[in-house]
Parts: C-alpha cells; sequence; structure tokens
C-alpha cells in the first residue's frame, strides 16, 4: 500500500528524515511513534506528496504520491487545523468535497456521512471558529475522509484536546479500521499506539529505530517484567523482583508469606523507546 | 472548472464573513473618492474658505468699503468683534482677534489701523493706509492664499478709484491741495505734481462725462463717439460666456476622484487576497489543498478568479456611485476593457506577493509600502501634474500610472482602446507574469 524506501530530506543543515524505509499494509494501523522533531510530520509529508524526498522513493498505491493517481488515494488530517474558522463546519466540509471532485447529491451525502462519523451534526451550522478544541480535531478528521481514502494520515491528532475528545478520536480511527481503511497514525502518546496501532515505527532523529507489532516491541526491547510487593508484619516493605514470568514470581513471593499487596507492571513503549535510545520519550 | 469554482466561491464567502475586509473592498474606495471629490470639487460644507478676523480700528468710510470687500469674497469668512459700537474697534478687540488665531478658530487677524481711510483719501500724495495681519508662521499655505486675496482686494479699492471718476477727482484734487501747501517740495517738483494732477483731474472730468454719454447711448441704443468711448475709463471689460463640459475633460471633480479611489480599491482588494493566500500557506489548509488531486494552477487561478470577481464588483459599485454624482462615462468599451486588464494586472500582483512575502505581517508590510510608493508617484494619490518633471517621468513606469490611464481614459478622457494600448499591454504583461510566476513558485515547492 505504502512504501518508502530510503527516504532522506534536509532542511538546511537539519538532517529531519535519514535514510528512512516502511512498508505499511492496507487496512493496517500503522502508528509513527517517537517524540517531537523525531521526522514524523515530514515523512508524511513525503508520502502525502507535500514534500518530494532528497533520496529515495515514495509509492502509495504504486504511484508517485505527487501525482494525481495516489493523491485521490489519500486522505490528510494535518497536525495544524487545516479548517476555515470563518466558515461553518457543513461550508468547510462542502468545499473540500468539491475540491475532491464531489458534486450533487453525493457530496452532500458524503458530507452528511463524515459529520456523522464525527458526531457533529448537532453543531454543521455553526461556524468553526466557536468550536471547541475536540470539535474542530473530529472536524479536520471528516475533512480527510469525505473522498473515502483509502489511506488516511494522521498527523499528532490528539494535540492539545482533552481525554473525551481523545477518546471519540479513537472511536473514528475503530470505525476507520473497521470499514478497510489504511491508517498512519502519527503520535508522541505511546499508550495511543499501544491503543490503537497494529503496527507502530519508533522513530528518531530522522530514523526508523525499529517497527513490529506492538507486542513484538514489547517482547524484544521491552525487558522482563517487575513484580512489586508487601508482605504483612513487614512494615510495608516492598520488594521488587525483575522476571520474565511475572506470574511465577508471584506465585513464589506468595510462599514466602502472607502478602498484603503485590503489583506486576509489564514492559511497554516507553520502555522500548528507552531501551532503543537510552533515554525518555519525553526528555 | 468546478475546483476553481470552489476555491473561489470559499473566498467571496470569507470576505463576506470579514468586516473589516469588505470595508477596505468596497467602503474605504467609495469614501476616498466622495472626500477628495467634494475637497477638489469645493462641494463639501464650508470647503475651500479661510476664516479670518476682521478688526476695523479706522471706523472710516474707506475701512467700512475694504471690510464689505472682504465679507463678500467667496474665499473668505469674516469674523468681526462681539463688542457692539467704539469698543470693538480698540485694543480689546485687537487681543480678541490674537486669541482667535491662537485657538485656531481662524487662521489670520486683519488689522485694520487708524488712519486707513484719511490715507485712502490721500493715496495720490504719499498716503499708505496700513493693515496688519497676524497669523500662524508655521501655516505658510494660508498665509501666501491670504496675502494674495488681501492685495486682490486693496487693488481692488483702487480700481474704484479709477473707474469711479467723482472719487477719483476728489482724491486728485485733494492731492493737488496738498502738494501745493507742502512746504517740502522745490518749486519744480510742486509744479510737476500740479500740472499731473490738475491733467488727471481734467482727465478724469472728461471720463465722468463721457460715462453719462455712454450711458445715454446704451439707453438709446445710439453708439458712443470715439471720444467718448476714449473717456471712458476702464482698462479690463469682463463679458462672460457659457462654457459646457468637453469630452476631453472631467464633468465634475468626481470623475477625477472615482478612478483614483477605484485604484486604491484594487489595491486593496489585491492585498487583502493576498495576505488570505499567506494565511492559507501558514495553516494546515494549504497542506490539504496541495494533497487534493489538484494541479498548483488551479490553486492560484481559484484565488485569482475570486480576487478578479471582487474587484470587477467593486468597480460596478464605484461606478454605478460616480453616475449618481453626475459623472458622464466617457467611453464604455474602453472602460470596460481597461478595468478588465487593471483588475487582472492587480491579480498578478496579489499572486507574486501571496506567494513570496513569508507572513501575513510581512506581506502587508511590504506590500502597502511598495504599493502607496507606486501609488504615489502613479498619481493614484496627488494628480501627476502638481509633481516635478523628474517624477512625471518616474511615474511613467508605475502599475498606479497605467491603471489610472486607462480607467481615466474610460471614465472623462473618452479614450480610444488604441489610444490606451500601451498602458493595456503593460497592465496586462504584469497580470500574465505575476500569475506565471506564482504557478511556477507552487510546482517548485511541491
Amino acid at each position: 500500500m505504502i512504501r518508502l524506501e530510503s527516504i532522506g530530506k534536509s532542511f538546511g543543515r537539519v538532517r529531519a528524515v535519514d535514510g528512512l524505509s516502511l512498508h505499511i499494509n492496507a487496512g493496517e494501523v500503522f502508528g509513527l511513534l517517537g517524540p517531537n522533531g523525531a521526522g514524523k510530520t515530514t515523512t508524511i509529508s513525503i508520502a502525502t506528496g507535500l514534500l518530494a524526498p532528497d533520496e529515495g522513493t515514495a509509492r502509495v498505491h504504486g504511484h508517485d504520491p505527487r501525482l494525481a493517481g495516489a493523491r485521490r488515494a489519500i486522505g490528510v488530517a494535518p497536525q495544524s487545523l487545516a479548517l476555515y474558522d470563518e466558515l461553518t463546519g457543513r461550508e468547510n466540509l462542502d468545499f473540500f468535497a468539491a475540491i475532491y471532485n464531489l458534486h450533487g447529491s453525493e457530496r452532500a451525502e458524503r458530507v452528511q456521512e463524515a459529520l456523522t462519523l464525527v458526531t457533529l451534526v448537532d453543531r454543521q451550522h455553526d461556524r468553526v471558529q466557536g468550536y471547541s478544541g475536540g470539535m474542530k480535531r473530529r472536524l479536520n478528521l471528516a475533512a480527510a475522509v469525505l473522498h473515502r481514502p483509502a489511506v488516511v494520515f494522521m498527523d499528532e491528532p490528539t494535540a492539545g484536546v482533552d481525554p473525551h475528545a481523545r477518546h471519540a478520536i479513537f472511536e473514528i480511527v475503530g470505525t476507520l479500521k473497521s470499514r478497510g481503511c489504511t491508517v498512519v497514525y502519527s503520535t508522541h502518546y505511546m499508550e495511543e499506539a499501544e491503543r490503537l496501532c497494529d503496527r507502530v515505527a519508533i522513530i528518531d532523529a530522522g530514523k526508523v529505530l525499529a517497527i513490529d507489532t506492538v507486542a513484538g516491541l514489547l517482547g524484544r526491547y521491552g525487558g522482563q517484567s517487575v513484580l512489586e510487593f508487601s508482605r504483612d508484619g513487614e512494615g510495608g516493605r516492598v520488594e521488587r523482583v525483575e522476571s520474565a514470568d511475572p506470574i511465577a514470581a508471584l506465585t513464589q513471593a506468595a510462599a514466602g508469606g502472607r502478602l498484603q499487596s503485590a503489583r506486576i507492571h509489564g514492559p511497554t513503549l516507553e520502555s522500548v523507546f528507552l531501551t532503543l535510545t537510552g533515554r525518555s520519550p519525553r526528555d | 472548472m468546478h475546483q476553481i469554482w470552489a476555491l473561489a466561491r470559499k473566498d467571496l464567502l470569507l470576505l463576506c464573513r470579514d468586516k473589516s475586509g469588505l470595508f477596505f473592498t468596497f467602503v474605504f474606495p467609495i469614501g476616498f473618492a466622495l472626500f477628495f471629490g467634494m475637497i477638489f470639487g469645493g462641494s463639501g460644507p464650508g470647503s475651500a474658505r479661510i476664516a479670518i478676523a476682521v478688526v476695523d480700528a479706522d471706523k472710516s468710510e474707506q475701512s467700512g468699503r475694504f471690510v464689505q470687500r472682504l465679507t463678500d469674497a467667496e474665499q473668505l469668512t469674516i469674523h468681526t468683534p462681539p463688542v457692539p459700537g467704539e469698543g470693538g474697534a480698540g485694543v480689546e478687540a485687537l487681543e480678541w482677534a490674537r486669541k482667535l488665531v491662537l485657538s485656531r478658530a481662524v487662521v489670520a487677524y486683519v488689522y485694520i489701523q487708524p488712519g486707513f481711510g484719511k490715507a485712502q483719501e490721500e493715496m495720490f500724495f504719499g498716503g499708505q493706509g496700513q493693515v496688519q495681519v497676524g497669523a500662524d508662521p508655521s501655516k505658510k499655505a494660508e498665509r501666501g492664499m491670504l496675502e494674495g486675496i488681501l492685495q486682490q482686494h486693496v487693488y481692488a479699492g483702487l480700481g474704484d478709484a479709477m473707474a469711479k471718476p467723482e472719487q477719483g477727482r476728489r482724491k486728485a484734487q485733494k492731492a493737488m491741495e496738498m502738494a501745493r501747501q507742502s512746504k517740502d517740495l522745490s518749486p519744480a517738483d510742486r509744479l510737476v505734481f500740479e500740472t499731473f494732477f490738475g491733467a488727471l483731474d481734467v482727465f478724469l472730468a472728461r471720463a465722468e462725462r463721457a460715462g453719462q454719454v455712454e450711458k445715454k447711448a446704451a439707453e438709446g441704443d445710439e453708439k458712443p463717439s470715439a471720444s467718448a468711448r476714449g473717456f471712458a475709463f476702464a482698462p479690463v471689460a469682463i463679458t462672460f460666456a457659457d462654457v459646457q463640459p468637453s469630452r476631453t475633460g472631467p464633468c465634475n471633480a468626481f470623475a477625477v476622484s472615482f478612478p483614483q479611489g477605484l485604484v486604491w480599491g484594487v489595491m486593496g482588494t489585491a492585498m487583502g487576497f493576498a495576505v488570505s493566500f499567506i494565511g492559507e500557506r501558514r495553516s494546515g489548509v494549504f497542506a490539504r489543498l496541495a494533497c487534493a488531486p489538484m494541479p498548483p494552477w488551479r490553486l492560484i487561478a481559484g484565488k485569482a478568479l475570486a480576487c478578479m470577481l471582487t474587484i470587477v464588483f467593486a468597480m460596478c459599485l464605484m461606478l454605478s456611485m460616480s453616475a449618481a454624482l453626475g459623472v458622464r462615462l466617457g467611453n464604455w468599451p474602453t472602460l470596460v476593457v481597461g478595468g478588465g486588464v487593471v483588475a487582472f494586472a492587480f491579480v498578478g500582483i496579489m499572486a507574486i506577493i501571496s506567494v513570496f512575502a513569508p507572513t501575513e505581517r510581512a506581506a502587508t508590510g511590504l506590500g502597502w509600502a511598495v504599493m502607496m510608493v507606486l501609488a504615489f508617484i502613479g498619481g493614484a494619490a496627488v494628480p501627476t501634474f502638481v509633481m516635478p518633471g523628474w517624477m512625471q517621468t518616474i511615474s511613467n513606469i508605475s502599475p498606479m500610472a497605467w491603471a489610472l490611464a486607462c480607467l481615466e481614459g474610460g471614465v472623462w478622457r473618452g479614450s480610444t482602446i488604441g489610444e490606451i494600448a500601451k498602458p493595456l499591454v503593460a497592465l496586462g504583461t504584469l497580470g500574465v507574469l505575476g500569475l506565471g510566476v506564482a504557478v511556477a513558485w507552487l510546482r517548485h515547492v511541491r
């Protein structure tokens, strides 16, 4: 579906993307995970044809993404909101639908479908400047899927939204996946990648450090699980045990005396990132 | 075409929702044209009048006539001291006039000093009436105008003396009497003066009689004799002829101010659309549009169409208003072609600014700076004929001058399309270049 082969892109002296390769399959939710400045947005810009790579090749549906054949298959929800504040939600969608050559009743139908998907039917006639941040993000997504693209690029779609709106966006991603749409989801939130993505590419300094399913990444780079427990009569002292089999470790701990508390911490993508880069993604 | 129309329709909708944009596109140019039309046409309330305070400290028949002439002058608005009777001519009245100048209620005061009337009677033998003018030294233009007006009315008094022989004779006789009694004159000089004033008295007496003969001849439809005409002293005969507005001149001041207002409106519209395009470039909208299955030229074409339609609508609105104000359009085909090409050229300027200016603020600052300079040297703010010669030469390379030539050609000059061919070609080239460069830049960045 999407193939990026050894692409590189520099802005002056800054090497934004450095020999990055990705193969994204049809129908999967693919996560681009990395801290701010890792090269996620530049990668998406190259994959959507917005930027030409200095080196390497990009293909969407077998076409150069700068050509019309690939563009029809692509939907983009940029990190900066791609909306006109002075227009209503419906007017915005109507305009972008027209840009994608949708006309007449088909256009009206697609606009209605998109408004329903992002649950903004009730506010469709309000100007966007009166929307909350979460509503704007949802409308931004709706504009990306009006023409029923085969692949949707979402660049930090939950930036600056509250947990409720974030949940709504997760549901939209789920709906798109269920319709067979390929979603490329860029984020620096580990929990979002864990929750939504079938496969994740961990990117840092313009390079792909690892690509796999979440479970695969955790298994390969997440390290061992950690068991934390305390026993009765030990004054609340917490013991910490690392183990590949935390259940066996818990059984062993229980055999040594009555447990007051116990907690198992599995490996996370944060620990994967820490293993791969030697620093936290929040640094 | 659907995509281009969708882009243009979106921009027009955005313009309709932007009150400040609407103001600078439609209201400001009309206000500009009305304001300057009224100023240059003198049809505004209180226009073209200089306010002055007049203090007559002489209170003579002659000073009264001088004050009356100033009061009757169209260029002046006269304020006289509120204190009635003699008190109005004294020191308090002069102080009152000074305060009016200091408070800027009037441009100047005119103080007719005591002895003015007596000096007028002795004008042929050294008499010199004294008039003091008090004015703010920083208001040089008003001072100059006022000096001219006062000179005009002082010499009108002299003209009266010569045109009304009975007054002139009285003054000539008075001068002769003074020359006879003067102890400072040598016998030879006294003889010269007596001879001159005596001859003047005789001349004016004959002129008085000739005037009566001429009057009787006019009543009786008779032709006055050559001798009578010779003594009838009237150095200038003024007659009036009806002058109709011609095809080569503006029928009123609005015919001049509306094309200038149109140029400002076109500039404002072009700047507004350029800034909106930069706003889209800097937001995510441009990314979404650039990813759409649409070649770059359509992005520019959509913006250009919206800009063009707005300019044409603003032109129609302004021309309708100018017609309501009595402007008779000189040549419709020239106006339609000229207006269209002007709109196209400014769409090209809009396209260049919109792709090269990095931010909205830069576009606003740079665009207005460049356009203001071009507008001023191009005659959109100050008519080119008041400029120095070298600046008139420079103004020939300003797009504003070309635009004015096209619009004025259609509005009041009555030019044919052939007569404005040069500015049409220059503007058309500018439009094509601007749009071409913008499309090339968009292709390059993609």
